[in-house]
């Protein structure tokens, strides 16, 4: 019989729960870890009492979920009583999920002993930008394009803004084409494509997952077939 | 200066734990209302209830020119008002009660005898008839340099809630229901006495006979408006029911009065600091450049009438103090403006500094209505969850205001004249729960993120900001933040973000948000 794997938060007897809890205790102290009895998975729940200048105190309920790998991947954070509505433009998606940034480019790093601390200031700071849309109705500060042109934008980003070189390194990109360290650039410059576009591919098939990157390929070829 | 959550919310528990235990109880013999009502001494008093205005004075206070012709302005609205307070009040006339006056505009009451509803009727009328008279053919006369001066009126008669504010040396009577409302609702701003329903019905068929229906197309109401009145007809009909006024004595005492303040002696000036209405009078006027406030209890008149028992009534006053002395706090200490006076569940509030800066005015004005809709909202409903249902309705306006003192020892109302003043009490009335009503120069003088939270309104040509708050505010300012650094506090008290480091803040550029 295939003996379950114990929970993250039960590992050494509980030495990594009780750091998190003392980590996160004195910073938001409404917030408390649970254990869902269904799933077993251990979450943070609580309100974040943002305070104005002026005083006014706002409290939002949270749920922070974690994941069965923490500290390997990053916990998701969710609006537990719903008082926001669910809005690409407000970057919130289904049961109220944040979406706080576009995966490849989060910064959570499972070896920062603050890194808990870190997701949770991340989750204040969007929760008062969800509070300026609400007043404004314009997104505060920076974000990226929804969906797979959200990924194309960062691919785009990587390799210098330029559209053409995007379509020429897609396939490489994607593992259609293999292309030598030591072959000329396909961008055309002369230069060896180690050299030249081969490291910023690298840094692309680093932190964009391969079914992704397939996906994203198929993507744009359809696209580009569909265009007349 | 500025509004805060935690300042407000501990004034507004203070003034809760000194109120008193209120009483109301329904005035079942006559008193004198100015000894009998306190904050806590409330009474529900059957009753007329009467506004009549003269509509030249905030033109004359806004477009005469410096000089004699301003004096001889101040001269005769402190007359007017001098004689037209001993036409109510003596109990050899009128033996009314002079609520005060809302700059010319006056409120009174009758509820003597009591519930004696026919002479209560006769009597509301009778004034409206005799102050027209007083003013066409006696004032008018006594002042050939200042145009014709014509006279509106309203009247309602019914039950209100009379009860009084706290303060000793500004001491106000404050009625809250539909008479007090409707009276003041149904002036029309232009030469026409009109009288709703309930009291034409009461009235007796002698003085009915003078009154002709008509609907008042703003509110959709039967009304009955005055007629035509000999002087002959009006003496017989006073001394029909007892009413002992002589026009050549009120025409001798504003000659006495006139002689006893010449021109010479009635002064005016600009001013460099908060005036101080209670050091005012008639020959001490002001003269300045101010940003008129109204802010009213939207939905407060409702809310007393649907009070089913005594206990409800209770409820409904302490919300209304707590909201009062609440929203004179914000006028006075938030922003170091002039509270003028309260009328009925509504604060009247004066911006006039820095001296003749339009722009720093306005704003300050504008800052105290969103202060006002910050209170009630964020603070009085948190601690009154009763007021759920009401809220604050703001009108704001800018011009040219005479500020003064009205009447003589004990008696006196504070006033502010002008166009701007009566502007900014319609752009408040015309609007709902929630909104701040500002005319387009006012806007003009705000911040930009300030601005952008007031839509234009085509029909009413004014902008209008909807459930605007400090902390709104605030977060709109806000918005550009979230480009750069931001830093993060927090802690048992909250956690606050900030663009600027504070001990023990953590920082970073925020991510960029997504979708997906």
């Amino acid at each position: 019989m295939r003996v379950r794997p114990k929970p993250w938060y039960e590992r050494s007897n509980g030495r990594e729960l009780h750091a998190e809890q003392a980590r996160v205790r004195g910073h938001y102290p409404d917030l408390a870890f649970r254990v869902d009895p269904g799933s077993g998975l251990m979450y943070l729940t609580g309100n974040i009492r943002l305070r104005a200048d002026c005083g006014v105190p706002t409290e939002i309920l949270v749920r922070i979920v974690f994941p069965t790998d923490y500290p390997g991947s990053e916990p998701a954070a969710f609006d537990a009583a719903g008082i926001f509505p669910v809005s690409d433009d407000r970057h919130i998606i289904a049961g109220g999920r944040f979406c706080l940034w576009l995966p490849p480019c989060s910064r959570w790093d499972k070896h920062d002993p603050n890194r808990l601390l870190r997701f949770l200031d991340e989750v204040t700071v969007f929760l008062e930008r969800q509070l300026i849309f609400d007043v404004t109705g314009v997104w505060p500060g920076a974000q990226c394009k929804h969906g797979p042109e959200g990924y194309e934008e960062l691919l785009l980003s990587i390799l210098g803004g330029r559209e053409d070189h995007l379509r020429i390194f897609f396939p490489v990109i994607a593992g259609q084409r293999q292309l030598g360290r030591n072959s000329p650039c396909l961008c055309g410059s002369g230069k060896k494509y180690k050299r030249c576009h081969g490291q910023a591919v690298e840094e692309i098939t680093v932190r964009l997952d391969r079914n992704l990157l397939n996906s994203l390929y198929k993507r744009s070829q359809q696209v580009s077939n569909a265009v007349p | 200066m500025s509004w805060n959550y935690n300042t407000s919310l501990s004034r507004v528990q203070a003034h809760l734990d000194s109120m008193g235990e209120i009483e109301v109880e329904k005035l079942i013999r006559d008193a004198d209302l100015q000894s009998l009502l306190s904050e806590t001494c409330c009474r529900e008093i059957y009753g007329a209830h009467v506004y009549v205005d003269v509509p030249n004075f905030p033109d004359l206070a806004t477009m005469t020119a410096e000089g004699e012709d301003y004096r001889r302005v101040i001269q005769a609205v402190h007359l007017y008002e001098r004689e037209v307070a001993r036409i109510v009040e003596e109990e050899s006339i009128f033996d009314g009660v002079r609520i005060h006056f809302q700059g010319a505009k006056l409120h009174a009451l009758f509820f003597r005898p009591i519930d004696d509803s026919t002479a209560i009727a006769a009597r509301a009328v009778l004034l409206q008839m005799v102050l027209r008279h007083f003013v066409r053919s006696i004032f008018n006369a006594e002042f050939p340099k200042l145009p014709n001066l014509s006279l509106c009126g309203g009247a309602d008669l019914g039950s209100a809630i009379g009860t009084k504010n706290g303060h000793r040396g500004d001491r106000e009577l404050l009625f809250l229901g539909a008479p007090a409302n409707y009276a003041a609702k149904i002036l029309t701003g232009s030469d026409h006495i009109r009288v709703t329903g309930a009291l034409y019905a009461a009235l007796p068929e002698s003085l009915q006979s003078y009154f002709g229906e008509t609907t008042d197309d703003r509110y959709n109401a039967k009304v009955y408006e005055l007629g035509p009145i000999a002087i002959e007809d009006l003496e017989a009909s006073l001394e029909e029911h007892g009413i002992k006024w002589d026009r050549r004595a009120s025409e001798q005492r504003l000659k006495d009065d006139k002689a006893t303040y010449p021109l010479s002696q009635i002064e005016y000036s600009d001013a460099e600091v908060l005036i101080d209405i209670d050091a005012l009078g008639i020959t001490n006027n002001k003269r300045v450049l101010a940003a008129s406030v109204f802010g009213d209890v939207s939905g407060f008149t409702a809310y007393i009438d649907q009070a089913e028992d005594q206990d409800a009534l209770k409820t409904a006053l302490r919300v209304l103090h707590a909201i009062r002395k609440e929203m004179a706090s914000v006028v006075k200490h938030d922003f170091d403006g002039v509270r003028v006076q309260y009328q009925g569940d509504r604060v009247q509030a004066l911006f006039h500094l820095p001296k003749r800066n339009d722009k720093d005015i306005a704003r300050r004005a504008v800052h105290c209505a969103i202060g006002l809709e910050s209170s009630m909202e964020l603070v009085i409903k948190r601690l009154l969850p009763e007021a759920a249902g009401l809220g604050m309705a703001t009108g704001v306006s800018i011009g040219e205001t005479l500020v003064s003192k009205l009447g003589t020892h004990g008696h006196r109302d504070r006033i502010s004249i002008g166009d701007s003043v009566e502007e900014a009490a319609r752009h408040q009335e015309g609007s709902k729960c929630g909104e701040i009503a500002i005319p387009a120069d006012v806007h003009a003088h705000l911040d930009e993120e300030l601005q952008k939270l007031f839509v234009w309104n085509g029909d009413r040509g004014l902008y209008l900001g909807t459930n605007i708050t400090a902390e709104k505010i605030e977060r709109a300012r806000k918005a550009e933040l979230f480009n750069q650094t931001v830093f993060v506090t927090s802690g048992a008290a909250g956690v606050h973000v900030s663009s600027q480091p504070t001990d023990g803040s953590r920082f970073f550029v925020p991510s960029s948000s997504y979708a997906g």
